[in-house]
């Protein structure tokens, strides 16, 4: 196994009766990556992320995480993972620190190093001032960066968060989202679950979408976001004064080039080749004879993608 | 990093989570507060009426109300109130699946639970440390035994450690045997009270004779409350343990080896002044480890190659570790052992006398064994197969209907001394009846010993045929993991 691949997943499937929940799914996560798994309700994403924390057993296939398999050696291997479950039940007459100061044992953290840790995840997750609160009179919002909170203590390699946002304010959700972007900043490797694809899209370089227990997509965000369902990208071109005419003829009578859309004076038109050379001699020929003031990739909604995928896979499937 | 000071811990950073958490969350409770204030008010107003004199020599509340209210306020807050929180401690965390998050701490099930008993153990201290001003201030009334009062303490800080030990497993059953396990712990009540009062005034007479029977008869009772605690507590593990844990592993590890030596003191004191001790050592622990074979039984449990890679089992000998691993199999192998135990203890018990000579044949107290084993196991086997349909204690519950429903059917036809072989306990009855009847013996001896070898057989068939998924995994494993673990 390559060294900078944190957790391998090879052939892993679950099945609750009659339902396979997860149906020989394969993917990998490097080191410092953020990666989204993206799923309707039912998808399995919750039941595969339960498998990767060692919660549940595997039923088919292996996980691999720093190159220990969990079945074989979960007590190694639970150490290197902080999990951040989609529940959170309050402990009764237990403050905030308290909470932290429980986990911060139960990791076996060197006590020397305990109050100092419980301090740093507590600044990190702006709870500082809420130390003394009982942990069942929290907000929401409070409530999910204090199960952040518990998930740091360890320090962990491999940060798994099942719909970290969920139900969660507008402010709450950009607060997290900010929470997120300075683990990865740190250089944490996250998987997050959520079936808010807007915020995934924002906090992850790569996106996993699982369908009814498969997955029928892993790639790189960027790539999905611009890549049209023919493989191609497309671009958004305006000129001068939002005149369109002259860019569609031109478009027209160069090979490569297939009008999508006209709309409010950009032109939505997809190139036949990916290679940016050829992208850049395009550019070069049309700015030499048109006046382009902007050009860039066009980027569909992740929705639209999930959907695009989703209808490929169906038809494939017929 | 902000500047903010940093609080000190209220407990020793170095105590166990487990234990903080419960002692944080106990000690806050209404119910334990209560007791706390409550307990010192009332019996400072009783004993203050006591020692007010409405006629001379004669107070306002007469001494012995004040030591039923003191002792009976100690065995409600020890072995009532105690145990009954212990009831609901469990339940919580599984309900709320903190426990999940546990398991990817360093937390193992033992250290959860034991936290959690320790906690208990600790506020029935606090509770019995409130009292003791009061046990003192009743030696002015006179007439009061301080070494009886003492050993009372004791059996009943023992009493509190057993009830609290088997409330903690019971919590994580359904409610009605929740409800059950309250009802018998009221009405333990006077149970409780009986023995420690007659068993201090029984032990503080030995220890005040200055004889080595007190002083061992002290120490069996320490024991026995270590052993019970301990695998009670191994029982209540099984909520929170992951599949990959072996939580057969320790209790079996523990009782076996008890009852062997304790059978070997038996075998060595026949015949002496510590015949009848000894006698009744083994008797009891040869139940305990019954009673851990039928548990372990009728408990869901599964074999995993991560449980014959784990380093324990690898330490234990070859033929020992059938006996310690999760699995049917292994639970009945265990039960074998308990069976020929049971045998060697029959053998003991039955009749040798100084020339170590039995009126019985060998073969008598090997079918003993076998039938008991026989008995013991097939229910189990049976209920075994309906393992994925049921949940929780349902497999305990059909196994004592069953047993129980046997038993009156077994008894009815040992009224016409017909044994019926393959049905559970039906030789086994029959060698128990003649175990004080040589000529029953004689006359259905060779009948009875067929049919416990009949029985063996299609017990090792039942075992095998129902449990080919057990052997599976048995085998020397060739998997990876086991190169893994040897290159590290």
């Amino acid at each position: 196994m390559n060294d900078s691949v944190l957790l391998q997943v090879s052939n892993l499937s679950k099945t609750f009766g009659s339902l396979k929940a997860v149906d020989r799914i394969s993917f990998q996560i490097n080191r410092g990556q953020v990666v989204g798994l993206i799923g309707s309700n039912g998808a399995g994403k919750t039941t595969t992320m339960r498998m990767l924390a060692t919660i549940d057993p595997i039923e088919s296939g292996s996980i691999l995480i720093n190159g220990l398999d969990v079945e074989s050696f979960p007590e190694k291997v639970r150490p290197l993972i902080g999990w951040m479950p989609d529940y959170f039940h309050a402990y009764n007459n237990t403050s905030v620190r308290e909470y932290l100061d429980f986990f911060a044992r139960a990791y076996d953290l060197p006590p020397s190093l305990i109050l100092d840790r419980i301090q740093e995840v507590m600044d990190f997750t702006e709870l500082t001032e809420l130390e003394d609160r009982l942990i069942n009179k929290l907000s929401k919002g409070q409530t999910q960066r204090l199960c952040l909170a518990r998930t740091l203590i360890s320090d962990p390699q491999l940060l798994i968060l099942d719909e970290p946002a969920a139900g969660l304010d507008p402010k709450a959700r950009l607060e997290f989202r900010n929470l997120v972007q300075l683990l990865k900043e740190k250089g944490k490797t996250m998987l997050i679950s959520s079936h808010i694809l807007s915020e995934l899209g924002e906090m992850c370089d790569s996106l996993i979408f699982m369908d009814k227990g498969q997955i029928v997509h892993d790639g790189d965000k960027k790539e999905l976001l611009h890549r049209q369902d023919n493989g191609n990208y497309v671009y958004e071109i305006r000129l001068v004064n939002n005149v369109t005419e002259p860019l569609e003829n031109w478009l027209t009578v160069h090979p490569g080039w297939s009008i999508q859309s006209v709309s409010d004076g950009v032109v939505h038109a997809s190139f036949s080749a990916n290679d940016e050379s050829e992208v850049a001699e395009q550019l070069r020929l049309m700015c030499g004879e048109l006046p382009v003031v902007e050009f860039h990739h066009s980027t569909r909604l992740l929705e639209e993608v999930f959907v695009d995928i989703l209808r490929d896979k169906n038809a494939n499937s017929r | 990093m902000n500047s903010t000071k940093i609080k000190n811990a209220d407990f020793p950073l170095w105590w166990p989570s487990a234990l903080v958490k419960e002692l944080r969350q106990g000690l806050r409770t209404p119910l334990f507060i209560g007791a706390l204030c409550a307990a010192p008010i009332i019996l400072s107003i009783i004993f203050l009426f006591s020692f007010i004199e409405i006629k001379p020599n004669k107070g306002l509340m007469e001494p012995e109300v004040c030591n039923v209210v003191l002792w009976g306020l100690l065995v409600v807050s020890t072995c009532v109130l105690i145990p009954i929180r212990a009831l609901g401690s469990v339940t919580a965390e599984l309900t709320s699946k903190n426990i999940e998050l546990l398991l990817l701490t360093r937390q193992t099930s033992f250290r959860i639970v034991t936290g959690k008993w320790i906690s208990f153990m600790l506020q029935t201290l606090l509770m019995i440390s409130i009292t003791l001003p009061f046990i003192f201030i009743r030696y002015f009334y006179g007439d009061v035994n301080l070494l009886s009062d003492m050993i009372s303490i004791f059996l009943l800080f023992g009493c509190s450690a057993i009830l609290t030990a088997f409330g903690l497993w019971f919590s994580g059953f359904g409610g009605i045997l929740k409800t059950l396990f309250s009802l018998s712990v009221f009405s333990s009540i006077f149970g409780v009270t009986f023995l420690i009062t007659e068993g201090a005034n029984e032990l503080a007479n030995e220890l005040g004779n200055g004889t080595w029977d007190g002083i061992l008869f002290f120490f069996f009772i320490g024991l026995c409350v270590f052993i019970v605690s301990y695998i009670f507590i191994t029982f209540a593990r099984r909520w929170f343990a992951p599949a990959s844990e072996n939580t057969f592993f320790q209790a079996r590890k523990l009782i076996l080896p008890i009852v062997f030596v304790a059978l070997i003191v038996q075998y060595f004191t026949v015949d002496t002044s510590f015949d009848d001790f000894s006698m009744a050592i083994t008797g009891i622990s040869l139940w305990i480890a019954a009673f851990v074979a039928i548990i372990d039984m009728n408990t869901p449990s599964y074999l995993m190659p991560v449980h014959l890679t784990q380093k324990y089992v690898a330490k234990v000998p070859g033929f020992l570790k059938s006996l310690l691993l999760p699995g049917f199999p292994s639970a009945s192998y265990y039960m074998a052992a308990v069976s020929v135990l049971f045998g060697l203890y029959a053998y003991i018990m039955m009749g040798i006398d100084g020339s170590r000579c039995s009126e019985y044949p060998i073969i008598y107290y090997c079918a003993l064994a076998i039938s008991a084993w026989y008995m013991m196991m097939v229910p189990a086997l049976m209920i075994k197969m309906f393992w994925k349909n049921l949940k929780g204690s349902a497999p305990i519950v059909i196994y004592v209907a069953i047993s129980g429903a046997l038993s009156f059917f077994i008894g009815i036809m040992g009224m016409i001394e017909f044994y019926i072989p393959f049905i559970p306990g039906s030789s086994f009855a029959g060698l128990m009846t003649c175990s004080d009847n040589l000529t029953q013996w004689h006359e259905m001896g060779g009948y009875l010993i067929i049919a416990s070898l009949m029985e063996l057989v299609l017990g090792i068939v039942l075992l095998k045929s129902l449990n080919t998924e057990w052997y599976k995994v048995r085998k020397p494993s060739k998997a990876p993991q086991l190169s893994i673990e040897k290159s590290n």
